[in-house]
């Protein structure tokens, strides 16, 4: 009688089992599929890397359990070993040195690096912004009607190449499909804060600069505008390990040396949004990451002064 | 620890459950005491003296102060109440209106108001006072209630604090009103409280006529069903621990009036305030005049119950605007029109929770100015187009707000709740809840994607 009373509780029965099956897988594949999710025993039960997954794709059975940002890490790994190989051998294998010093004078570039100048909003008619969240803001309140955005919420140089985020004639397409409908004179690429917390440095880095070199490969001719990624306010930057403008400042330096001067720039709008200790100025900002509608016309009006005209040869 | 965490549902709480079933019957007040003192402390350390002290005060003045009405209350009694209230009312006024602390005790609005409550009926003779402090402890400390209402009365729980079952099906019936009301919190008001966030992130200057007003009707959704979600799950915990909690909420949206609204709102606030100010003041009953001051006392003790920030000031003032209207003529003139005064109220309680949610009046006019354009030109940059946007985002969210605002799918549940499609219901609302905290509460780029 008793048995048959509690048998009625379905829910309470269904919890429990659910609760105890999805936990034994949750902690079966907790060094494996699940490998990426951290689960703090102490507040967590290990079924929340199950959900966890299924909102990532990731399912007991998935063969693929490395995180799309671990693949840059290794690559960026494999790049430092060679780069360790080359340093190796200009060390130990000897050159004459005759010839190196040949090769450094070829290295010396024919001109001087272009400087920047200001520019009027036309310049941005075949402009294209490529970015994150603070980019789509920057395409509804900066006031830039004739210029193309593709950018997203939460989109990051992860993710850059393989979601359908771009729209063309109502159609969501990829960015390398969008990159090759037409041809831009500019590309402003913001991104990197969703990024931090998931992956290395180094691994961000590969991925960054792997795509900068997608950009010059589809879009040959376009001066290319690497962007320092905006900084945080200082209540977010002191309270949040993750998300800090030390952070911001690592990877902005980073990117920053991607900058030849020729036909890749470097230019970081903090400077026009952020105050004398270097973060985002607190009354741009509501939520501390991103500017108010109202205030994206100082990006603008960076961007206008930064713009860079191309020697025509 | 809220409710909605996976450290509360499947830490705290099943844990606190066996220990509270595997014991005695006769000691298990002593154990939800125990448990509620320790939740207390997870959440706000120290100030769980002050909750301990409070029991303990008011357990002493309900002992000396308590007279059977046939015996007839003196000066003492009188006496005794005073100091009691003080005692009561003082810490919730130095904490919440002094400045002097910048941290609110967790809960201390709902403790306090309850504790009063307590005494004033002792005092009344209405109540014999407890006799027991690990009972008057249970009964103030509940963890289910405590942090955030149902304000439940001593009279209401006296029987069950002193003899309670649970039977299987009446603990399954508690699991079933917890995972609603977690729905209600998890599935709605989380997500479509985002819009809210949205809207401060772009900046008031800034928004768009008809996103001012999304986003007004998208804050009063979030609070509705974050409150009843709340108060719901904590009527599921209390009938699993064998308690029957008062209903806080029953579809206030579907009102039509100000004063019908707030009748269907946090019911167990207006009731205290009606039982514990406005009667005592004599209600109604003293003539216009006095009618209307005394819904004035009410209505500035409410709004100060909810903060002292002068936006609550603003908001308990047009309530009271409302209210009194509708008293002298308003509601003559909407009996005639359910459809009107439907609208009337649709549009007229959204603008009061604006007025609720921005604390700062600069902002607050500036939030006014966009969603009534006509007084005041934009001083940002607006995007005419900015809630077609917002509104592709969050259709879905709306929908579902609306549709369980109206008692429609309440009542559709009643009647498959017996059935295997009920418990289906059940189970995969639990499910989703279940994954929405899962994807936010581990992973930060759920809610912090930029």
């Amino acid at each position: 009688m008793a048995i048959k009373k509690i048998l009625k509780c379905k829910i309470t029965i269904l919890l429990l089992l659910g609760w105890f099956f999805l936990s034994l897988v949750g902690f079966w594949g907790k060094d494996t599929v699940y490998a990426r999710y951290k689960i703090n025993v102490k507040t967590t039960p290990y079924f929340v890397s199950v959900f966890e997954g299924v909102h990532d794709g990731v399912y007991p059975w998935s063969q693929n359990t490395v995180s799309s940002w671990e693949k840059w890490d290794e690559a960026a790994k494999v790049s430092e070993k060679e780069l360790m190989l080359e340093r190796w051998k200009e060390r130990y294998i000897t050159v004459p040195i005759r010839e190196a010093q040949d090769i450094q004078q070829e290295a010396v570039p024919e001109n001087e690096p272009l400087e920047f100048v200001t520019v009027d909003r036309d310049y941005f008619s075949d402009a294209i912004f490529i970015g994150d969240s603070r980019t789509v803001g920057l395409f509804e309140y900066g006031g830039l009607d004739d210029t193309t955005f593709y950018a997203t919420v939460g989109m990051n140089v992860y993710d850059l190449w393989n979601e359908a985020f771009c729209e063309i004639d109502g159609q969501k397409v990829t960015l390398e499909q969008a990159l090759t409908a037409r041809e831009y004179g500019k590309i402003y690429f913001q991104i990197g804060i969703n990024e931090m917390g998931r992956g290395t440095v180094d691994g961000f880095m590969e991925a960054y600069a792997a795509s900068v070199a997608r950009f010059r490969e589809l879009q040959p001719n376009a001066v290319i505008f690497v962007q320092g990624i905006m900084k945080v306010a200082k209540e977010k930057s002191d309270s949040d390990a993750i998300f800090n403008n030390a952070g911001i400042s690592e990877r902005n330096e980073r990117i920053a040396a991607l900058a030849d001067g020729v036909d890749i720039f470097y230019i970081d709008m903090n400077e026009a949004v952020c105050d004398e200790e270097g973060n985002l100025n607190a009354e741009l900002t509501f939520d501390n990451i991103h500017l108010f509608g109202s205030k994206y016309g100082a990006w603008v009006d960076f961007l206008l002064s930064h713009g860079i005209m191309k020697n025509e040869s | 620890m809220v409710f909605s965490s996976f450290e509360f549902l499947f830490r705290f709480l099943p844990v606190f459950l066996i220990v509270y079933f595997i014991t005695p019957k006769k000691l298990r007040n002593a154990v939800l005491f125990a448990g509620s003192l320790i939740f207390y402390t997870i959440g706000e350390k120290w100030y769980v003296l002050l909750l301990a002290a409070s029991v303990l005060v008011n357990y002493l003045f309900g002992r000396f102060m308590y007279r059977r009405i046939d015996e007839g209350k003196g000066r003492r009694q009188k006496i005794l109440l005073i100091c009691a209230l003080l005692c009561n009312f003082g810490p919730l006024f130095f904490f919440k209106y002094s400045g002097l602390s910048d941290k609110l005790p967790l809960g201390i609005s709902f403790y306090t108001f309850q504790i009063a409550a307590y005494i004033i009926d002792v005092y009344r003779g209405k109540i014999p006072a407890e006799q027991s402090a690990i009972s008057l402890g249970t009964y103030l400390t509940m963890f289910p209630q405590l942090v955030a209402g149902p304000i439940v009365n001593y009279s209401e729980v006296r029987k069950n604090l002193s003899f309670r079952t649970v039977s299987p099906g009446r603990f399954e019936e508690g699991i079933r009103t917890l995972v609603l009301g977690l729905g209600a919190k998890v599935i709605v008001a989380d997500r479509i409280g985002m819009l809210w966030n949205n809207i401060g992130m772009i900046g008031y200057e800034s928004i768009s006529t008809p996103l001012a007003w999304m986003g007004a009707f998208a804050y009063s959704l979030e609070l509705y069903f974050d409150f009843a979600g709340y108060s719901m799950m904590a009527i599921g915990l209390g009938k699993m621990l064998g308690f029957e909690f008062p209903v806080n909420f029953r579809f206030p949206y579907i009102s039509k009036s100000v004063t019908e609204f707030w009748r269907r709102w946090h019911i167990t606030l207006g009731r205290w305030f009606r039982e514990y100010v406005y009667i005592p003041l004599g209600g109604n009953r003293k003539g216009r005049v006095r009618t209307f001051f005394n819904m004035f006392v009410v209505w500035s003790l409410t709004a100060l119950w909810h903060g002292s920030a002068v936006n609550f000031l603003i908001w308990g003032g047009m309530l009271l605007f409302f209210m009194t209207a509708e008293k002298l003529f308003l509601l003559k003139a909407l009996e005639k029109s359910r459809i009107l005064s439907h609208l009337y109220l649709i549009l007229v309680i959204p603008v009061t929770w604006v007025a609720f949610a921005i604390p700062d009046a600069g902002r607050l006019g500036v939030y006014f100015s966009r969603m009534f354009p006509f007084f005041a030109k934009p001083a940002g940059v607006v995007n005419q187009w900015d809630w077609l946007k917002y509104l592709q985002d969050c259709w879905q969210l709306f929908l579902l707000g609306i549709l369980f605002s109206t008692p429609l799918p309440n009542l559709i549940y009643n009647k498959i709740k017996r059935k295997a499609a009920g418990t289906a219901v059940v189970a995969v609302i639990l499910a989703i809840c279940i994954y929405y905290m899962a994807i936010s509460s581990n992973n930060p780029f759920m809610y912090f994607n930029f």
